[in-house]
């Protein structure tokens, strides 16, 4: 490849990359036909409702935010993806730094074996923990056995939180492994030579560098989860709804389509405040505030 | 060369979903002679409006007739107010389509079969499909020494402690009625309903409910034995009994009796073949052919059998039990439901 890019003059150069470029706004055409038809259209329509049904106005925002249970059924989903993000970053963390230090093959092995439930249907993988969390279940006999009877986590917020932490595995795992593999170990040992004890270089040095995607793989997790339906519905309970649920009820039981468009905005603008506030963090320079300052 | 050719596989199919997408909202020129009508989905219910209703009056009127599902009221007010209405009979609950008659659903002529129905049951945009009761079960594997015997029992913890099977759903189908009835309220002074007291009824065993957030559900947690009480619709239950639950018995106090309607949308491109099909269903020999297939109450009163076998164990409109039946006030729900369904909601998320 080098050879024959040094061999080319640099006009045929030149005009293979305006081919390519012209030729990027073709292949960018489909996505954004099915975006702008398929996503931006309805978006646009649900937000105009939530200002214009009943009326135009900020009705359905008051009355949102005046609402006792809208507003703590908002928090309680805010603290669940938090909680959910957390504990999927824990366990996830030690694996993707395991992945790396792994050979090759071990490494093929770990990376299916994340991804094996990731192409499991997530119905079925949602049945298999209402089995595993209902009363009687593995889950309460476990517990039963090591002295902590009686916990039945199906039907709860805790229960649909721990198979939501199951289902976001692979994505934290592979955003995090995708940022540690570039992480250049020779920094590890050259901290090492200077005197750091091996956790000092770890906290100082290899932890910052892998931030990036610790923050990418969070806020994945974390906005996934805002918005999770199916699993809260299937495994959670009414009792504790989430906000999807709650938009389900205003939009199927009320009809009431503005206010379940402005719980929907709010959640959007959750949402793009966490994708806005990680997009200004994320950089490597910023993760490694000495290593510049020392640079 | 490679490359054009991969490229234009995605590039054409995206513009032939685009024109699909455009084609489909101007050549809406269904035949006449077709209908389509939507229940809940394949199960006992849908299976017996099918076979009771569907599938004769195909073969009567040579029609074709397609079953969607699952009935949705948001999706109906959608396709109204969007000019778009696929939907010519619609299965639902008779307080939506009477607050909205006129506005979401159409008005239906039943000719002479308007003294067929139980009295205020019918309505100038709905027409009743199937009566339940909503009846309380116990579990047998619980309480087999010391059953429960009557409605209050549901909301004493102290004397039957255990999880007890509610739906989630907004409580149209005779769930505050109960709660009143418990509480010592007469048949004849439950309306207007005293929505706070009756959330207050259920806010002593709130800790012990099981929400169910569809009727699959409640009948899924009562056949895997995972609760000890439950209230229940009665044609869910006869389910259940099916489904092999048989630990579950039934104690046959006061019965809130609510009913499931049929309703044309508002601009269905169909109406005079749909008001022809909903008479033809409400005919007493359909209406008991259904009621024998999936274990509702038949909606004409001159309808005529008796249930029998597991049907019969859940049955609250034989004879003898028919005094315990208490009617719900569709003019009060349909006032009404809005402020149900927002008190509703507001109690159980809380």
């Amino acid at each position: 490849m080098a050879t024959t890019m040094a061999t080319a003059s640099s006009d045929t150069i030149r005009v293979r990359r305006t081919a390519v470029r012209a030729w990027v706004g073709w292949f960018v055409l489909p996505a954004t036909a099915l975006l702008l038809v398929f996503f931006f259209y309805p978006l646009v329509i649900i937000i105009w409702r939530s200002f214009s049904d009943p009326q135009v106005g900020l009705s359905n925002y008051t009355a949102l935010l005046n609402d006792d249970v809208s507003v703590r059924v908002l928090a309680r989903t805010l603290y669940t993806a938090l909680i959910v993000a957390l504990c999927t970053l824990l366990i996830s963390y030690p694996y993707a730094y395991a992945m790396t230090k792994a050979g090759r093959r071990a490494r093929g092995v770990m990376t299916v074996l994340v991804l094996l439930p990731f192409w499991t249907s997530l119905m079925a993988r949602n049945f298999a923990w209402y089995l595993l969390e209902q009363r009687g279940g593995l889950i309460e006999q476990l517990l039963a056995a090591v002295g902590i009877p009686g916990v039945v986590l199906l039907g709860s917020v805790t229960g649909a939180a721990v198979a939501m932490v199951q289902v976001m595995l692979p994505y934290m795992v592979l955003s995090l492994y995708s940022s540690m593999e570039n992480i250049d170990r020779r920094l590890l040992d050259a901290a090492c030579s200077l005197g750091a004890p091996r956790l000092t270089a770890f906290r100082k040095v290899y932890l910052p560098l892998s931030l990036p995607g610790v923050l990418s793989g969070f806020s994945l997790v974390f906005i996934m989860t805002l918005g999770f339906y199916i699993t809260p519905t299937l495994l959670g309970s009414p009792q504790q709804a989430l906000v999807s649920q709650l938009i389900a009820s205003r939009v199927n039981g009320l009809l009431d389509f503005g206010g379940g468009g402005a719980l929907g905005a709010v959640l959007l603008v959750i949402t793009l405040l966490v994708l806005f506030t990680v997009g200004r963090t994320v950089r490597p320079a910023a993760a490694l505030p000495q290593a510049v300052d020392r640079g | 060369m490679q490359r054009t050719k991969l490229l234009a596989i995605p590039l054409v199919g995206t513009v032939m979903s685009l024109l699909a997408a455009c084609g489909g909202s101007a050549g809406t020129t269904a035949t006449p002679q077709a209908l389509t009508f939507v229940s809940y989905g394949a199960g006992a219910y849908q299976n017996g409006q099918q076979q009771a209703w569907v599938d004769p009056f195909q073969k009567q009127k040579g029609v074709k007739i397609t079953i969607d599902a699952p009935s949705d009221n948001a999706k109906l007010k959608t396709m109204v107010e969007a000019g778009k209405v696929t939907w010519d009979v619609v299965d639902t609950d008779p307080f939506f389509a009477m607050k909205y008659c006129g506005k979401y659903t159409d008005t239906i002529d039943v000719g002479d079969l308007k003294p067929n129905f139980p009295p205020g049951t019918l309505s100038d945009c709905a027409v009743p499909a199937a009566f339940f009761g909503l009846i309380f079960m116990y579990n047998t594997n619980t309480y087999g020494t010391n059953p429960p015997t009557r409605l209050a029992d549901f909301f004493d913890a102290k004397k039957f402690p255990g999880k007890r099977s509610i739906s989630g759903s907004i409580p149209t189908n005779g769930r505050l009625e109960a709660a009143l009835l418990a509480d010592g309220v007469a048949p004849d002074q439950l309306y207007p309903l005293d929505i706070k007291r009756a959330l207050e009824v259920y806010g002593r065993v709130k800790p012990d409910i099981a929400f169910a957030q569809t009727y699959g559900q409640q009948q899924q947690t009562m056949v895997g034995n995972q609760a000890d009480l439950a209230l229940l619709p009665s044609a869910r239950a006869y389910s259940v009994l099916k489904a092999g639950g048989t630990s579950w018995k039934p104690v046959w106090d006061k019965v809130p009796v609510t009913w499931d309607a049929l309703v044309i949308p508002k601009g269905s491109p169909h109406k005079d073949l749909a008001q022809q099909f909903i008479q033809f269903a409400s005919q007493p020999a359909q209406a008991q052919g259904f009621a024998n297939l999936s274990g509702i109450g038949a909606a004409n009163t001159a309808a005529t059998g008796s249930s029998t076998g597991l049907m019969a164990e859940v049955d609250p409109f034989t004879a003898e039990r028919k005094p315990k039946q208490v009617l719900l006030n569709a003019d009060w729900w349909a006032q009404n439901i809005d402020n149900v369904t927002a008190a509703w909601t507001n109690w159980m998320s809380g």
